[in-house]
């Protein structure tokens, strides 16, 4: 029935699609070279890069308002000889796209310093641009571990966690405390994902005793995990650590759950600490489920409660999201920056790697690397289909026992 | 033993999804020659018109208070799946009977096309549509058996399978109808020349191929838990392959083609270490390797061409 020439383009069809198959995931970066000279100006202005469209944007609009928000203030409080004014670009989540409006970042001599974006792919294919211009950038949201690297100091500076620093007081809780040892490891074939597994292994290597005992990767987008949670259910480990995102961790407990596997512990990191993951997997099958998110909650630190009443009054309509208050505290630094050495890109880029700032966060100070050293988290947990401090949780009162309790 | 029997159980399910929508590829190819690449995306267009009756229009609800869930069910089901039928006839309408009598290629590029157009209406227009819905949960849940994963809802969805793919076989030998789509299916001129309405039967089995897409989308979305705009280009191409192996225009070449791969994939992700993420390319390298040297599929007939 079939013609030779239907045969060759299904053929070539066929192999297309199994091309596809075999990059997605895949990211691609590009270089740039700019060259620069620092000159002194009348107007400074400050770059903000971040997703402000696309599936992100959610993320990138929330960050940027928190950093206009800093800026502004600063520029009402009068301490400074000039005035600041924000660039704000949009990188779109795409590598390709970032570059090009980093390159018109640094082609512009009045801008002095950046901070930008959520996305690790996109950090990756602007940095180079950043360094070979001489312009500090301080990341607020990208939080792959090699992004802030002896390369890159002292010109790439973070003041968010990356994903070590997240894992690791998660592990220390999961396996010191509650004394679960042996581990399978769920995470998405994305960088995020592949570098979450990296950083699991790890931090389950320090501890005498524990043993990560399957991994297995998945595709962002599938939904039928079965096969993969057969496989686990047999191997009767002591918990899964899943190293993704909402809707795949959602899906996965859910057919947990219908697999008969309810009473095996599910841990995971920011990646899933979303209402949506409950809403998806259900109230009772995502009880118990534990995940750590960076910095304390908004209400808890000092200064908080300022932040939030400011952010209202300044009219945005969107909220600030879950790293708003780490752009709040870089522009912040780089404001406290300019008021030490003025706008100069070069004596900027130390003067904001050398900084120990009190901010929202804490005191904010970078290593030898360039990476923050205030890394307070928090342990969350499931209680009645909400995610709940485990300080004050039913859980650790004793009252309720976790999945998987002896 | 009981490792292998739980996968062998989670590949069948798999199996079952691929099969609903190959055997709508292989119902269009058998009668009209053409590849219809939107399939996968019309069965997920059944699974959001399902999913918007229920809790947009709240039919369910409604339906509940006079029936007894197992009806309203069936019903809405139907609702659904009858919407599609008719979505089908208006994309024949629009986008295959424009190209009638030209190069197989012109109503493949345009299906292809009008999928892509479909999922991102979708995404578009549907109440947060870029957002993975979670899909009601019709059918009952429950497991029958705490060894394996015997679920009534796996149960349900397996006689489902096979129910549909019974009455398409009653259907497709046993009524007028059905006898007209086989003989326009294995010789449209003679077909024409005997006093079969030939535009009649293409009209019904585009209807029945919607129809079956729709259940097919329902049972698919039902055995995920969610819908996506975007999950039809996957699960059409997977259905597409299953169409192939199986036999490109023989329905039932489709469900033992659907199960192959599902085997493949469900056995490669289970007993191969690592093997999770290429789960799908060894899928698809199976593909080709049936293309190039069984391209007539595991039980179509092998035709001779004439010159």
């Amino acid at each position: 029935m079939l013609k030779r020439r239907t045969i060759k383009f299904l053929v070539v069809f066929m192999l297309l699609a199994l091309a596809f198959t075999l990059i997605a995931g895949c990211g691609s970066g590009s270089k740039g070279k700019e060259e620069s000279k620092a000159t002194d100006s009348k107007t400074v202005k400050v770059a903000f890069l971040g997703p402000l469209t696309g599936p992100n944007a959610m993320q990138g609009v929330g960050a940027r308002n928190a950093f206009k928000l800093a800026i502004d203030q600063a520029n009402a409080s009068g301490k400074l000889p000039f005035k600041i004014e924000v660039v704000d670009l949009d990188d779109a989540s795409n590598p390709g796209t970032g570059a090009s409006v980093a390159q018109k970042a640094v082609a512009d001599q009045d801008v002095v310093a950046a901070s930008g974006h959520w996305n690790s792919p996109v950090a990756e294919a602007t940095i180079p641009i950043f360094k070979s211009a001489g312009v500090p950038l301080v990341i607020w949201g990208a939080i792959r571990p090699t992004l802030t690297s002896k390369e890159n100091y002292p010109y790439i500076t973070r003041v968010c966690p990356t994903q070590q620093q997240e894992n690791l007081p998660l592990a220390n809780f999961v396996i010191n405390e509650l004394g679960r040892k042996k581990w399978a490891i769920i995470s998405d074939t994305t960088t995020y994902g592949k570098s979450n597994t990296e950083a699991w292994k790890n931090e389950v290597k320090k501890y005498p005793g524990a043993e990560v005992v399957s991994i297995d990767e998945i595709q962002v987008g599938q939904n039928d995990f079965r096969p993969i949670l057969s496989k686990i259910k047999a191997a009767n480990v002591d918990g899964i650590y899943f190293g993704g995102v909402v809707m795949e961790a959602a899906l996965v407990r859910r057919q947990m759950v219908e697999l008969g596997m309810k009473d095996m512990l599910m841990v995971g990191i920011s990646g899933i600490v979303d209402d949506k993951f409950i809403e998806t997997a259900g109230k009772e099958a995502a009880e118990g489920i534990i995940a750590t998110k960076p910095g304390k909650s908004i209400s808890k630190l000092e200064g908080g409660k300022a932040f939030e009443e400011a952010y209202q009054k300044a009219g945005f309509k969107e909220p600030y999201g879950a790293y708003g208050p780490y752009a709040y505290d870089a522009a912040n630094i780089i404001v406290e920056a300019l008021k030490q050495v003025g706008p100069d890109r070069n004596k900027l880029v130390d003067a904001i790697a050398k900084i120990s700032y009190n901010g929202l966060l804490g005191v904010t100070s970078f290593n030898e690397v360039g990476q923050t050293t205030n890394v307070a988290s928090t342990i969350y947990v499931v209680e009645d289909g909400k995610w709940v401090d485990w300080d004050s949780s039913k859980y650790k009162s004793g009252e309720r026992k976790l999945p998987g309790s002896k | 033993m009981s490792l292998v029997l739980s996968q062998a159980i989670n590949a069948i399910m798999l199996g079952c999804t691929y099969s609903l929508v190959g055997i709508g590829f292989s119902l269009f190819f058998g009668v009209m020659d053409i590849v219809v690449f939107c399939a996968g995306d019309v069965a997920i267009f059944a699974a959001f018109s399902i999913t918007a009756l229920v809790s947009i229009v709240g039919l369910y609800a409604a339906l509940n208070l006079a029936l007894p869930p197992f009806l309203s069910t069936v019903l809405i089901v139907i609702a659904g799946a009858s919407l599609t039928g008719v979505l089908m006839l208006a994309l024949y309408r629009l986008v295959i009977k424009p190209f009638e009598n030209k190069s197989a290629l012109m109503p493949l590029l345009s299906t292809i096309a009008s999928g892509v157009a479909l999922r991102e209406l979708i995404g578009i227009f549907y109440p947060q549509g870029r957002n993975p819905q979670t899909f009601p949960q019709l059918l009952p849940g429950g497991a029958l058996s705490d060894f394996a994963m015997i679920s009534w809802r796996n149960l349900i969805i397996i006689v489902a399978t096979l129910l549909l793919v019974a009455l398409l076989y009653l259907f497709v030998n046993k009524t007028k109808i059905g006898l007209s789509i086989q003989a326009v299916s294995q010789n449209r001129e003679a077909a024409i020349m005997v006093g079969i309405n030939w535009q009649q039967v293409v009209l019904i089995t585009f209807l029945l191929g919607g129809f079956i897409l729709g259940i097919g989308g329902f049972l698919v979305a039902s055995y995920y838990d969610v819908v996506r705009f975007d999950m039809g280009s996957m699960y059409g191409l997977k259905g597409f392959c299953a169409a192939v192996v199986g036999g490109l225009g023989n329905v039932y070449g489709a469900i033992v083609g659907g199960l192959l791969i599902a085997f493949i994939e469900v056995f490669v992700s289970a007993f191969v270490p690592g093997g999770t993420a290429y789960a799908s390319v060894a899928a698809f390298l199976m593909v080709v390797l049936f293309i190039l040297f069984k391209p007539e599929g595991v039980i179509g007939e092998k035709t001779i061409e004439k010159v």
